[in-house]
């Protein structure tokens, strides 16, 4: 049985101005254990409707979202999100942002500490533990609210553009660091991006999503190996496929 | 040439330095009689008086005492009403109309009816400040309560947060900018409150000063307790003020 198990998911919000958007339409998806898989379609495709949905902050309109065979109905401790906006909490430093759920989980506070430094390291923020996020770059913003979100040990990690506002190069960077995490931490990761760059250097799997409303075009598995040359001829070729079922509609 | 800081203090003085020499030329002057205009030198004697006896500060300290009373009866009962408005519509429509209404009512006007339910003493001026204060702090708070990003509160869910955790642990601590400065205006609206409560049946307080000097026409004394207040009433501000910039310095600038 898959981990994560998303069946015939549909979303229709409702308005009193714009009266009913369909937002998605009959999402099929199954996510393994350890596995890493890419979402990808353009703005307004839905993609993040679907992720809050599987995080449990969003009812659907017809379908589920099965977590081990139990129905997701609010946020459970074994689902994290990592959101566009790093949302962090200002009035805490970046040791108190990571250390947050675990003292929601009731830690004491040398584990706290012992567990969040771990993460904080894992990351590349040691030597600012003491710092408000004010005083942070928008990629170790990022990179704290990654932290955060492993500190709270999930099994899946959902992650909604987390790179999107960053520069090339720090996206880059943070691509390549969130591959080495989740090869350490064994966690199973569905990531949401309008890039198919960055879903094919990251992916086990890319799924292509079309707009209005979202609907799965396509799945591909990417079988090269990591870390992925960006410019090799079947990188490429894999991009150009991906590129025509983002156009075709 | 001046430096920027002497500029300023230079800047700062001119307007009362000019004040008090045309006060002190109308008081040489004698244009005036001394009930309407005390002259200058009978106001600083007078506060000189006031101030060496100890009686000024049994005065200010009285007037303190309840300001700090009421107060804190404000923030225990508007910090906790405006967060529960803040965070539900219904609670909020449910006290919305009443609230408005009674915010309109100066504290003043409740002077009477604080001397009828307790009877004089620390309770009825308390009383009065403590519905001075109270609107300020609860529409700050709830301002801020309603600024938490929607964002925040997701990410509170999604790390296991209880909705109690989201209030106490993310609600609370992003508003503390806001209540801080309700609170600050709550504190200027319960010192000049304050002195009206004093009016009637105290011995103590600036207001209880400014009435006894009425009584006995010493003017001099009046403007002595006058000016009193005004100082203290920016000293505590600017106090409250430093100590507010301290507690949200994760702001940034």
């Amino acid at each position: 049985m898959a981990l994560l198990e998303i069946n015939h998911l549909s979303k229709t919000f409702v308005s009193d101005k714009e009266g009913k958007i369909e937002a998605i339409r009959d999402i099929n998806l199954k996510v393994d254990e350890k596995e890493f898989v890419c979402i990808v379609g353009k703005s307004g495709c839905g993609k993040t409707t679907l992720l809050r949905i599987i995080a449990g902050l969003e009812p659907p309109t017809h379908g589920e979202v099965r977590l081990n065979g139990n129905t997701i109905k609010s946020p459970v401790p074994e689902i994290g999100m990592v959101f566009q906006d790093p949302n962090l909490f200002a009035w805490r430093t970046v040791l108190g942002n990571v250390t947050f759920p675990l003292e929601i989980q009731g830690f004491n506070k040398e584990e706290r500490v012992k567990t969040a430094m771990k993460y904080i390291q894992m990351v590349g923020l040691v030597g600012f533990e003491q710092a408000y996020p004010y005083e942070l770059s928008g990629g170790m913003k990022q990179r704290v609210a990654l932290a955060r979100t492993l500190a709270s040990d999930p099994r899946i990690i959902l992650m909604d553009e987390p790179f999107g506002a960053l520069d090339a190069q720090t996206r880059n960077e943070m691509q390549l660091e969130l591959l080495e995490i989740w090869k350490k931490e064994t966690k199973t990761i569905l990531f949401v991006t309008h890039s198919i760059d960055e879903a094919l250097f990251l992916g086990d799997r890319v799924v292509v999503l079309s707009p209005s409303p979202g609907k799965i075009q396509k799945e591909i598995s990417v079988k090269l190996p990591r870390p992925r040359d960006r410019t090799s001829k079947e990188f490429n070729d894999l991009r150009r496929e991906i590129l025509t079922y983002l156009t075709s509609t | 040439m001046m430096g920027r800081l002497p500029k300023r203090i230079f800047h700062l003085l001119v307007v009362p330095a000019l004040f008090l020499i045309v006060w002190g030329i109308l008081s040489i002057a004698n244009i005036f009689p001394s009930y309407l205009l005390p002259p200058l030198k009978e106001v600083i004697f007078g506060g000189y008086y006031l101030a060496t006896s100890g009686e000024l500060l049994r005065h200010i300290t009285a007037s303190l005492y309840r300001v700090v009373s009421g107060l804190t009866i404000a923030i225990f009962t508007g910090v906790p009403l405006g967060i529960l408005m803040g965070r539900s519509e219904r609670i909020s429509s449910l006290f919305e109309g009443v609230l408005h209404i009674l915010r309109h009512i100066p504290p003043i006007a409740w002077i009477p009816f604080a001397l009828l339910w307790f009877r004089g003493g620390l309770a009825s001026a308390a009383f009065v400040v403590s519905i001075g204060a109270f609107f300020p702090i609860l529409l700050n708070t709830i301002a801020g309560v309603k600024g938490v990003p929607r964002g925040l509160i997701e990410v509170g869910y999604t790390l296991g947060c209880s909705s109690r955790e989201i209030t106490t642990k993310i609600v609370l601590p992003y508003s503390t900018p806001n209540i801080l400065t309700g609170i600050r205006i709550g504190l200027g609206i319960g010192w000049m409150s304050v002195v009206a409560a004093e009016y009637f049946g105290y011995n103590f307080g600036l207001g209880a000063l400014i009435i006894f000097a009425y009584n006995i026409l010493r003017i001099d004394l009046m403007v002595v307790a006058m000016i009193t207040i005004g100082f203290v009433g920016l000293i505590i501000d600017r106090a409250f003020k430093w100590l507010e910039n301290r507690l949200t310095r994760w702001r940034g600038k």
